[in-house]
């Protein structure tokens, strides 16, 4: 076998991950090779770096502080300070127009959930069960929709055909994501789309497009109203990632996943400009 | 004192706090050896205790479908992932660059250990998440896979990546094979 082929060999033959007939021609091919014979021999001083290079313990008090969380009833709280770190780090007049506009539009927000208080708990999705199924795979978080909601597996033309519009998805993933998926989620307020998205990086998105006027709902849990790439947004925060909705032309975009405010700006924007675009209308209209 | 994994694993889910203490002393070493080389000794036990506090909230979901130490090992590698994301995003904020003396002077007082850690810690965190699997935990190919859910005919490929990009780093840093 040549180099190019052997190379590929490499790691699994390190790892005594091939058949004996196999490894037979690539120890053949390193007698007769000092490149492969040289990168084998680094890979053998690497796991000796690795089995040679001691781990600390574990400090003894994390089960004290893990404990303490866990009795809590705000468990979850500390966990949640990275990302509103994050907010702080950004930008300080950000945060004290996103606490001006949280009191200040607070009540009027708290009135318009008020009246469907009661239509809209009902239909509220469990975001933060949602989307800790979803951290642990986009299969188990499927699992976890369809156990309450009827989905269906489609693509854009189906959406277009059935809904009669075309998600704003359809023109694209916001930069650095690959569309993943494309569900039809029938829910309590209409049938919604939901694309998963996968970034570069692993990240999950989440994007659940509905036409009812209303942002999707969250349930008992208190939105922040913010403006966020132009667009003013309802934002709750999750595990370690922030949930958004804002109105796209005469439906509304959720996304859950997002990191924080600056990838939210751009995860807005992203989809401001492809609905702008596709002119966000119904299909022959 | 539940008899085994599954025993254990079934407590916990009925919010047993003894069956949860229980699970930790099981598996945190596990956990903070895999953090610690994922993201570092100085996150890893706040990263460890975000495993398992996304592990105690997630435990109903876990169906028995895999094998609870894959399972295990999906849920830190993700967290810990996303912890090297958030704090990338932090530092690359504060921080133009990061400073990193590579001076033949500063890789000589540097230890093998330190060595190791900063090579990791410049290693791409896919890459790094493989490696420390093989590596480190010693799983097989067939285990990585199914823990980072790809097609087990992909890890060889990654892992020669990881591979070559540590040792280049390594050799940067002063690191002689």
């Amino acid at each position: 076998m040549k180099c190019v082929e052997i190379e590929k060999l490499l790691s699994p033959f390190h790892d005594g991950e091939l058949s004996e007939e196999v490894r037979a021609s690539v120890d053949a091919h390193l007698d007769d090779c000092t490149d492969c014979a040289q990168t084998i021999a680094a890979m053998r001083s690497m796991s000796h770096l690795v089995a040679h290079s001691p781990v600390p313990d574990a400090p003894d008090e994390l089960w004290t502080s893990l404990e303490e969380q866990l009795d809590s009833t705000e468990a979850m709280t500390p966990a949640r300070l990275p990302v509103y770190r994050h907010i702080l780090r950004l930008n300080t007049a950000l945060v004290a127009a996103l606490v001006l506009v949280a009191v200040g539009v607070g009540i009027r927000v708290f009135r318009g959930f008020h009246v469907h208080e009661h239509t809209m708990n009902h239909a509220a999705m469990d975001f933060e069960r949602y989307w800790s199924a979803f951290r642990m795979g986009s299969d188990q978080g499927q699992r976890l929709l369809a156990s309450q909601f009827e989905t269906r597996l489609v693509d854009v033309a189906d959406v277009e055909e059935r809904l009669q519009y075309r998600p704003v998805v359809a023109n694209g993933p916001p930069p650095g994501f690959q569309l993943d998926a494309t569900y039809l989620v029938k829910m309590p307020c209409c049938t919604c789309v939901e694309t998963v998205c996968r970034g570069e990086n692993g990240q999950m998105l989440l994007v659940l497009e509905h036409t009812a006027e209303q942002a999707v709902c969250f349930g008992n849990r208190s939105a922040v109203s913010c403006p966020c790439g132009g667009k003013q947004t309802q934002m709750i925060q999750l595990e370690n990632a922030l949930a958004a909705t804002w109105p796209v032309g005469n439906r509304s975009v959720t996304v859950i996943g997002v990191q924080d405010m600056d990838q939210l700006a751009e995860v807005v924007r992203h989809f401001d400009r492809e609905a702008g675009q596709s002119g966000s209308d119904r299909v022959g209209s | 004192m539940c008899d085994s994994a599954a025993d254990l694993v079934a407590a916990c889910q009925a919010q047993d706090h003894g069956a949860q203490r229980e699970l930790y002393e099981k598996y945190q070493h596990r956990v903070f050896r895999l953090a610690t080389r994922l993201v570092g000794v100085s996150d890893a036990a706040d990263a460890t205790q975000q495993v398992f506090l996304q592990l105690f909230r997630a435990i109903g979901q876990f169906r028995g479908q895999a094998r609870f130490e894959t399972w295990l090992y999906r849920l830190a590698v993700n967290e810990c992932l996303q912890h090297i994301r958030r704090r990338g995003k932090v530092r690359t904020r504060e921080l133009a660059y990061e400073p990193v003396d590579r001076s033949a002077s500063s890789t000589n007082r540097m230890e093998l250990r330190e060595l190791l850690e900063a090579a990791l810690g410049q290693l791409d965190p896919d890459l790094r998440a493989i490696f420390v699997l093989r590596e480190v935990e010693e799983l097989n190919y067939n285990q990585i896979a199914e823990t980072l859910q790809i097609a087990e005919g992909t890890v060889g490929s990654r892992l020669n990546r990881a591979r070559s990009h540590l040792r280049e780093l390594l050799i940067e840093l002063g690191w002689i094979p």
